[in-house]
């Protein structure tokens, strides 16, 4: 109920835009380069307004404009860059998008769910219960969710989930696990001063 | 190089003035460290190298007919009419030589490289003819489908910049020929081709590329991947002049 609450309330500005075709392709344009993502300096041009470029960006991380799962996983990674405003809380948004995607583990939810992952691990708006909402993604069954977890948890920088960390390494060191996120946990465990 | 068709190089000895801009469009003061590859006369051959980091239990691999290898890659119908027929197709003035095809192992990372690694990736590229192509499981951060010199060092292999880097978690939203144009357009960039326009354009007018003007959204080096699979004729003059080609 909380997040149908959120989304009507964030898809209000993408309405409001839609007389101005050109902002429009400019939003589109700046989520979908081919070969880098957004800078911030790409979002001040084409969100002029600091409020505006938040709930637009939270709109189009949770329904993307016709579908499009890369402009959604570009606008995921560019809410790392903004604060709550009224109206929209891209680190709320994170938090749902990694909460609602938590068992993905193929196809287009499990791309959402490692950019959601890095995403909120990077954000600096983090809230007490965010490193064990990444760490409860270094089970996944997908080695792509497991490495986006354990990055996560390193640019976190939040200790309280070294015990986790601990353990899943334990796991992929062994015969079923994979050597890289072994390596990925490892570096995070390197920076939360425990190795 | 040249990137314009109207200075066609002939053998002799150039003297080149090298500078940098600023983002407003104005004179920079830095001094930048050239190297320039030139080739005399035009070629017709592109050589592609196709590389195959581990791609196993992909998210994605469902959307890609099933666990990519270059083995797999080689016999895959597919691969070869979808991918590789539509990298002829874009590419129609030029001929592309059978590929080849190879998996890339004992390298990490294996998995979503982050952008330093890129260069460690790109440095494996053995071959000095033509254009080393890796296929990555994705490449981080998120979003980004391609990444790759501009241009790359052509005839030079071993350097951190020599190939590109495809991120085929696209697939999971895309389709071969999607993945083709995006290929296409990141290997028109190794070969001397710019983005024929850019995000800030319409604020700094000087950030496009003249050849490729005309239609620009569906050209192949419009910036976006909303952009098409067109090149202009003077793009394609450029193309054939690339010290890629043999």
């Amino acid at each position: 109920m909380k997040r149908a609450i959120i989304t009507a309330v964030l898809l209000v500005p993408i309405v409001a835009m839609s007389d101005n075709t050109v902002q429009e392709t400019r939003v589109l344009d700046a989520l979908t380069p081919v070969d880098s993502v957004a800078t911030i300096t790409d979002l001040e041009l084409v969100f002029p307004e600091t409020d505006d470029a938040s709930r637009v960006l939270c709109s189009l991380a949770v329904s993307p404009t016709a579908g499009d799962v890369g402009l959604q996983l570009r606008a995921i990674h560019a809410l790392t860059n903004f604060h709550d405003v009224p109206g929209a809380s891209p680190r709320q948004t994170l938090a749902d998008l990694v909460d609602g995607h938590r068992t993905a583990t193929t196809g287009t939810d499990a791309l959402i769910l490692t950019a959601a992952l890095r995403a909120l691990g990077s954000h600096p708006d983090k809230q007490h219960d965010d490193a064990a909402r990444l760490a409860a993604s270094l089970t996944n069954p997908c080695r792509d969710v497991r490495l986006a977890a354990a990055r996560a948890l390193r640019d976190a920088g939040d200790p309280t989930q070294i015990g986790a960390l601990l353990a899943q390494q334990h796991i992929e060191m062994g015969p079923r696990g994979v050597k890289e996120v072994a390596s990925a946990i490892d570096e995070a465990l390197q920076k939360l001063g425990n190795l | 190089m040249p990137s314009s068709k109207v200075d066609v190089p002939e053998e002799g000895v150039y003297q080149l003035t090298v500078g940098s801009f600023r983002v407003d469009g104005g004179p920079g003061t830095a001094i930048p460290r050239v190297m320039a590859v030139i080739k005399v006369g035009g070629g017709k051959a592109l050589d592609l190298h196709f590389h195959f980091l581990d791609l196993g239990d992909h998210p994605c691999s469902d959307a890609m007919g099933g666990p990519l290898s270059a083995a797999t890659a080689k016999l895959s119908t597919t691969f070869q009419t979808d991918f590789v027929g539509q990298l002829r197709t874009i590419f129609s003035n030029l001929t592309i030589t059978t590929p080849t095809y190879e998996n890339v192992a004992g390298h990490e990372p294996q998995m979503s490289p982050e952008p330093d690694a890129l260069a460690d990736l790109l440095a494996l590229g053995a071959h000095a003819s033509g254009v080393n192509i890796y296929f990555v499981r994705s490449i981080s951060p998120s979003g980004v489908q391609a990444f790759g010199p501009n241009p790359g060092p052509a005839g030079l292999a071993g350097t951190a910049q020599s190939g590109i880097a495809i991120g085929v978690d696209t697939m999971c939203y895309r389709d071969w020929k999607t993945l083709a144009r995006l290929t296409a357009h990141e290997l028109a960039r190794y070969m001397g081709l710019y983005h024929n326009t850019e995000l800030g354009t319409p604020e700094h007018p000087s950030w496009h590329d003249p050849l490729g003007t005309a239609d620009s959204a569906n050209n192949l080096m419009y910036f976006s991947a909303s952009g098409g699979p067109n090149l202009t004729d003077a793009q394609r003059e450029i193309l054939n002049r690339s010290p890629v080609l043999h």
